[in-house]
């Protein structure tokens, strides 16, 4: 074999790799164009009516929201970064892009990051706070190591109901409002007979499908 | 000063000129490149930058290039440097990006990142003058990741 053709066999290969990878990232885009992109930014139309700010070119509003985001990492200041995110569109494709899902950063920040993998290594640490007059559970994300127990930011709810042959429990994002009708309840778990059973809700797996194709 | 200054003359996208020794006008990557390629004829364009920003620059650019100032005193002077409306902030940006002045970009977007914290996305609307351009769909699960972020 000359080295020519050595060299186009694996110019040839490297090639078919890249393309390869090229068609899984578009795929995984398309689905996911819900929750945007960086390179939405420069798919507008330039008829946006907004102000400058909305408009600042995208390595800049990056620059910008970066600070934000590594300033603000932990909770409640936190908060700020979904405030950004809420601004107008061209923030909030930014903000998404920027924040990585709890698996990669370790850090909650939007709702749906209650939705998403934790991270591998390391652990979120939490506290419940259980309420057993109404029987509802709270469940908390510890603010400082010290666990100061009123110290906390809410994150998930739980209810528990005893049936004849097991003990469920409804899970909800909302404090207040634990129940299956609500949208915004993720689903229940099931103790039946020394065994667990995790029922989803049809809202949560929509948004559990929906993320995994973009992170 | 020394007999061997050298001028610049930057002339700015509303026609009006700056007169601008080198070493102080060289704090800008862009103009020091084009200096060191030596492609700088009499008068250096900036199409991008207004006069009123380049003022603004040039004020800058004087003070850091001062002989003996403290560092109290340049503290001072970028405090007080970084406290104007937005849209000066914003044509700041904007200039210190087209001059690649590393330095003032920097300072700038720390500001902007500084003015967006600890407020809510109407506080910062109206801050930045941004208009709401969400549709009401996208408005309600906005609303429902803040009513959960600011709980």
């Amino acid at each position: 074999m000359s080295f020519r053709s050595i060299v186009r066999d694996v110019r040839d290969s490297f090639g078919s790799l890249s393309r390869r990878s090229f068609d899984v990232r578009l795929s995984g885009h398309q689905r996911g164009k819900s929750l945007g992109s960086f390179h939405d930014l420069s798919d507008q139309p330039p008829v946006n009516q907004n102000s400058c700010w909305a408009n600042l070119p995208p390595e800049l509003l990056f620059d910008v929201i970066r600070r934000l985001e590594e300033s603000e990492n932990s909770w409640p200041a936190r908060k700020h970064v979904v405030a950004c995110a809420s601004v107008c569109r061209s923030w909030r494709i930014m903000c998404q892009e920027i924040v990585t899902s709890p698996e990669v950063c370790g850090k909650l920040t939007f709702p749906v990051s209650l939705k998403q993998p934790g991270p591998r290594d390391g652990m979120i640490q939490c506290f419940i706070k259980r309420d057993k007059s109404n029987l509802t559970y709270h469940l908390f994300l510890c603010l400082s190591p010290a666990l100061l127990v009123e110290n906390g930011k809410f994150l998930l709810s739980a209810k528990r109901t005893r049936r004849t042959t097991c003990t469920e429990y409804v899970i909800s994002m909302d404090a207040e409002n634990i129940s299956r009708s609500s949208n915004t309840c993720i689903g229940k778990l099931r103790y039946s007979r020394g065994a667990i059973h995790f029922l989803f809700s049809v809202s949560f797996l929509r948004d559990v499908s929906r993320n995994t194709n973009v992170r | 000063m020394s007999s061997s200054t050298k001028f610049l003359t930057l002339k700015t996208c509303d026609d009006k000129k700056f007169v601008l020794d080198e070493a102080i006008a060289v704090r800008s990557q862009t103009i020091k490149n084009m200096v060191e390629d030596d492609c700088v004829s009499n008068v250096i364009p900036l199409p991008n930058v207004n006069s009123k920003t380049m003022t603004k620059v040039i004020e800058y650019w004087k003070k850091h290039s001062e002989e003996g100032v403290s560092k109290d005193v340049l503290m001072d002077f970028d405090k007080a440097f970084v406290k104007v409306h937005h849209s000066i902030l914003h044509a700041l940006i904007l200039a210190a990006n087209f001059l690649n002045d590393k330095e003032i970009l920097d300072m700038m977007c720390q500001e902007v990142a500084d003015r967006i914290k600890g407020k809510t996305p109407e506080e910062i609307r109206k801050e930045f003058d941004i208009k709401n351009d969400f549709t009401p769909e996208e408005e309600e699960e906005i609303r429902k990741e803040n009513a959960w972020a600011f709980e």
